[in-house]
């Protein structure tokens, strides 16, 4: 390049160039270096490169419009950028997002754990009964009735609106709480604390500070640019006022210079959003350490009551098993089935007629009478005692019989009349339960008896008479005539072969002849009044004794009347 | 997301909630019912792709009873001045309430809606009135909530003008509607 000028020169010109280059050839260079640049700086990207973060700092600062530009084109290029390489976003948001994902899904749990744990705790108890009711009555979830009851306070929303517009800054709400539009409620909020201060406001300090809707309370803490308000549902502490306060002090305090330049956008308030939240507190009423008097007086009564109904339960039940017991023992009585229900008892079994009345021994039991249902089905007992009792209920027989059992023979022995021994022969075989019955003895006893009555009777007469006219003496001779009858019965019954000596007797007045033949009249006459063709089972024979003959009678001068008679000698061969 | 809150100024029934309704809700009733005290709405709306959340306060109209609370006024980023065309006595209002709102908010932008264009026959307020307003430099539109017509132009002008990177002017803009 200064090759050419060099070409038409002067030697002077010359020199003086060369000096000049001696002396300023750096700056010369250096002179031609910036005119290239200065020539070329529009389209030379290494300039571009070296002012563009400075350019960009410096439009940035003046206004948004550079954002504005890029925002389209920015998000353009993420856009294609996620579609093509989704895996690189992943990286790079995933050390970010996951503790945010992690803190999430740690409250969600803690949240559900709570829920359940309260759930569970008032699920048994006195109360939750109660609660349930009211959820049952008020259609609401039992849960929200519970939070309402046990919940002393709770911070549901907390938000932070800038002073001067009402805008909204920031805003954290708890869980399961419903939300409204936050942009407008804060907008409200400023409108209501403009119109009381201006109202009833008479210093600039007067502020609403506080308001009551219902169950909920909105405190309010005032900051020279920033207002923190905090809904919350219950009746909050003293110390969680201080506590907002703290954290709209130290909002002010961390972001002071963001508050004061606040134009409307909030975006920048997103990391006062913790802080807020910190405010969300809740507090639960305590579960009372001590057991209310009233509960104890409820656990005794129900101690009492459930031992007194026990005891009871155990009593009726021990009562019924007696009385099955003695049931179980009593003959005639035999119980097939018995069941308890709820208090009323059944029984069903089979009864003997001749057996205790279970009735009685109910009523003697001490159970009532009215819960126990009773069904007897009626059958013959087989026991000894009840074989016996039968046979006498069913015989009928005269005092005199007594039945006793052998095995399941029935003896009868006693004096028993010819005819019912007779029919009890007969009735005897169709009494269950035995295997036979034996008479023998009694039919033995009552022959032995007639015999001896027969023998101790004796019929009168006159002094030398053998007639038989006497009212006295045909008395007499019906009664031997009776007594013959039975014995001709029972000698009939017992195959016995009976033979009755008619012995006539006289006194010793008149001769021996003379008597011999008295006597033996008397015999006759009484042979012939007891008509003994009747009597097929007996035989009959007669014979005079003179007092002479009479071997048994004591050797006596005097006549007496009881000598002149006639008595009977009966003999029972063989005896049965 | 920017949010600017703007309040709706002006003498009673001259249409600020019903321009309220029309621009939040697109619907207009023609009953009747007077604000008590302030009531707040938002819209959310983009301007120049910008986007932006507009709170509206909507005041009670002033007149001879209930003047205007201040506080109220206080943090606004703009607002909108409404007149009634068919009674010009709003008009004296509204220039009263202007600057009692610039005393308190200084220079932010605002809008001059002369409302109930869809009457605009049985009009109070003459084309001189409007001039003499126009000579001040304020930006005027002509409005029906009714109708719809000049709502969305005035809430997006006076946008605009909250928006603009530049120190607020007194007006939002050249005059429109003459």
């Amino acid at each position: 390049m200064a090759a050419s000028p060099n070409a038409g020169r002067t030697p002077s010109e010359h020199d003086y160039a060369e000096l000049r280059s001696l002396l300023l050839a750096p700056e010369q260079t250096r002179l031609e270096q910036l005119r290239e640049q200065v020539e070329h700086i529009d389209l030379n990207a290494q300039n571009l490169s070296r002012v563009l973060p400075d350019a960009i700092a410096l439009r940035g600062e003046g206004d948004h419009q550079l954002t504005h530009v890029l925002t389209p084109h920015v998000s353009e290029a993420l856009g294609a950028s996620v579609r093509r390489q989704p895996h690189m976003i992943v990286e790079a948001i995933a050390p970010i997002m996951m503790p945010a994902i992690r803190q999430a899904i740690a409250n969600a749990l803690r949240s559900m754990v709570q829920s359940l744990n309260q759930t569970i705790e008032h699920s048994l108890s006195i109360q939750s009964v109660k609660w349930r009711v009211e959820a049952l009555r008020t259609g609401k979830p039992f849960a929200e009735i519970v939070l309402l009851h046990t919940l002393r306070y709770r911070v549901e929303q907390v938000f932070l609106i800038h002073a001067q517009t009402g805008l909204l800054l920031a805003h954290a709400a708890g869980d399961a709480v419903a939300v409204q539009d936050q942009t407008l409620v804060s907008g409200m909020l400023s409108a209501i604390r403009s119109f009381v201060q201006d109202s009833f406001g008479a210093t600039p300090d007067q502020v609403l500070n506080t308001l009551q809707v219902g169950e909920l309370t909105v405190w309010i803490e005032q900051g020279p640019a920033a207002i923190l308000a905090a809904v919350i549902r219950g009746t909050p502490p003293e110390s969680l006022r201080l506590h907002l306060q703290d954290t709209l002090d130290r909002i002010h305090a961390e972001r002071s210079e963001a508050l004061a330049r606040f134009t409307g956008d909030a975006a920048t308030f997103a990391t006062v959003t913790p802080l807020l939240e910190e405010c969300l507190r809740a507090q639960f009423e305590s579960r009372r350490r001590g057991v209310a008097p009233m509960t104890w007086v409820l656990v005794v009564a129900a101690i009492l009551i459930t031992a007194w109904w026990g005891l009871s339960a155990y009593q009726e039940r021990q009562r019924w098993q007696t009385y099955l017991s003695q049931l179980a023992t009593e003959p005639g009585l035999v119980v097939t089935n018995s069941e308890s229900e709820g208090g009323r008892y059944r029984l069903t079994g089979l009864r003997d007629p001749l057996a205790v009345d279970p009735a009685i021994l109910l009523q003697d039991s001490g159970i009532d009478t009215s819960r126990v249902e009773s069904k007897w089905q009626p059958y013959y007992a087989l026991d000894p005692t009840f074989l016996v009792k039968r046979a006498g209920f069913v015989l009928s027989p005269p005092q005199t019989v007594q039945f006793s059992l052998e095995g399941s023979r029935l003896t009868a022995a006693g004096t028993a009349p010819a005819e019912w021994i007779r029919q009890s022969r007969t009735l005897a075989r169709a009494l269950p339960g035995l295997d036979g019955y034996d008479d023998r003895q009694l039919v033995r006893q009552s022959l032995e008896v007639l015999r001896l009555q027969l023998t101790a009777a004796s019929i009168l007469f006159e002094q030398g008479s053998s007639h038989l006219t006497l009212p006295e003496q045909l008395q007499q001779v019906r009664r031997v005539a009776d007594m013959l009858r039975q014995l001709d019965d029972l000698a009939h019954l017992a195959g016995a072969a009976v033979t009755v000596s008619i012995v006539g007797q006289t006194d010793v007045v008149g001769g021996p002849h003379q008597n011999r033949r008295l006597s033996e009249s008397r015999a006759r006459a009484v042979f012939d009044a007891i008509h003994p063709t009747a009597f097929h089972a007996l035989t009959f024979h007669t014979r005079g004794m003179t007092p002479e003959t009479d071997v048994q009678r004591p050797t006596q001068a005097m006549a007496h009347p009881q000598h002149r008679r006639v008595s009977l000698d009966v003999t029972i061969q063989p005896v049965p | 997301m920017i949010e600017k809150k703007i309040c709706m100024l002006g003498a009673f029934a001259v249409g600020k909630t019903s321009l309220v309704r029309r621009f939040v809700s697109s619907c207009f009733s023609e009953q009747y019912q007077t604000t008590i005290g302030v009531t707040v709405d938002k819209k959310s709306m983009t301007v120049d792709q910008t986007p932006l959340t507009l709170v509206l306060w909507d005041l009670y109209g002033e007149d001879e009873f209930q003047k205007l609370r201040t506080s109220y006024l206080r943090g606004s980023s703009g607002y909108l001045l409404v007149l009634d065309g068919m009674r010009r006595a709003t008009l004296d209002l509204a220039l009263h309430m202007q600057e009692r709102a610039t005393d308190t908010l200084g220079p932010v932008p605002f809008v001059v809606l002369i409302n109930k264009h869809d009457q605009r026959a049985a009009w109070d307020i003459t084309d001189r009135d409007l001039a003499q307003l126009a000579e001040r430099g304020w930006s005027l539109l002509m409005s029906s909530a009714k109708t719809g017509q000049g709502v969305e132009e005035a809430f997006l002008t006076l946008a605009r003008a909250m928006l603009a990177p530049s120190p607020p002017s007194p007006t939002a803009g050249n005059t429109h509607g003459l």
